[in-house]
């Protein structure tokens, strides 16, 4: 009876931690997913703006779309999977292979579903996934700078504290 | 067990006797975990703890709140105080559980760093955060271990 007591709270703890775990990590992706299409949005909007105001936008196909980039573009983030810590030297070789993997496969993907056509248009598709992936670092040196910036008053706090 | 009030009446300190078979345990109950006198309490606590550092064939004993941070290079264990290096026999996961409760916290995937050495942290272009340390010595943060940091600071 106790046992089989034991062996179910075990199991319920499990499962709450497992739950917890399994949400702690997709808020992590949603939150870099969510980032990335609208840096995406934000990219074809100005593309669109600037070299095709006219065009018609078939809602519902475009956002799809946008979301099939999205998603490839985070699983392309695999690049930077290493065992070992990165060195700086690594992480720009790595961003470097990032960036021609992200335009190895958008640029044709693109091609196919009808976003570029010309030979000037692929070198604006091709500048604007540069772009894309510029704020995507742009955005995530601006959350860490807040990050430091919280760290860094709360240790001067403690030493003004310490020191009175 | 015996109650006193500290300085002021502001705080009261309860110590209690145990037997000594049973383990000594500090509990500290604060507003705020990351506040300056419960990091001065940790140091404290960690104060008598000790680790072996050896420079060539001379064994040093050397307090935790000396240690700066403590690395794993190609297999082996150093010690960084403010100007010396030691070398250590602690694997990285034993010296973590040995410093556990103080102020040393895992940075990165190799390294353990003391935060109360830390000048200040800012952010790298490599999505990493760059402690600069009382020393002038500078030591990645992952971002994976930032919020222990942040959680050690009380932020």
């Amino acid at each position: 009876m106790l046992m089989n007591n034991i062996t179910l709270w075990v199991r319920r703890y499990v499962t709450v931690y497992g739950i917890i775990m399994l949400c702690t990590f997709f808020t992590l992706w949603v939150r870099r997913y969510v980032t990335v299409y609208g840096i995406i949005m934000l990219c074809t909007f100005f593309m669109c703006l600037l070299f095709n105001p006219t065009s018609e936008l078939p809602v519902v196909t475009f956002f799809g779309r946008i979301m099939v980039f999205t998603l490839i573009a985070l699983l392309s983030l695999a690049v930077y999977y290493s065992k070992d810590e990165l060195t700086v030297k690594a992480w720009w070789v790595r961003t470097a292979l990032h960036l021609l993997l992200l335009e190895a496969v958008l640029l044709p993907l693109a091609h196919f579903w009808g976003f570029w056509h010309g030979g000037t248009d692929i070198l604006v598709y091709a500048a604007f996934i540069l772009l894309a992936k510029a704020l995507w670092h742009l955005v995530d040196y601006g959350l860490n700078a807040k990050t430091a910036a919280q760290i860094n008053e709360r240790i001067r706090k403690n030493r003004l504290e310490i020191r009175n | 067990m015996d109650t006193m009030d500290s300085g002021g009446g502001t705080m009261r300190v309860t110590v209690e006797r145990i037997e000594p078979k049973d383990e000594e345990e500090l509990i500290v109950r604060c507003y705020d975990s990351g506040a300056a006198w419960v990091s001065s309490v940790k140091e404290a606590a960690s104060g008598h703890r000790t680790i072996c550092g050896w420079q060539e064939d001379t064994m040093h004993r050397l307090r935790l709140t000396e240690i700066f941070y403590f690395e794993v290079v190609d297999d082996r264990s150093f010690l960084y105080t403010q100007a010396a290096v030691f070398e250590a026999k602690e694997k990285l996961y034993e010296f973590e559980r040995l410093c556990a409760g103080s102020t040393l916290f895992r940075c990165s995937k190799s390294m353990i760093l003391n935060a109360e050495k830390i000048d200040y942290v800012r952010p790298s272009v490599s999505g990493r955060f760059e402690a600069v340390l009382s020393n002038g010595e500078k030591a990645v943060v992952s971002r994976k271990y930032v919020a222990d940091l942040k959680r050690m600071l009380g932020v």
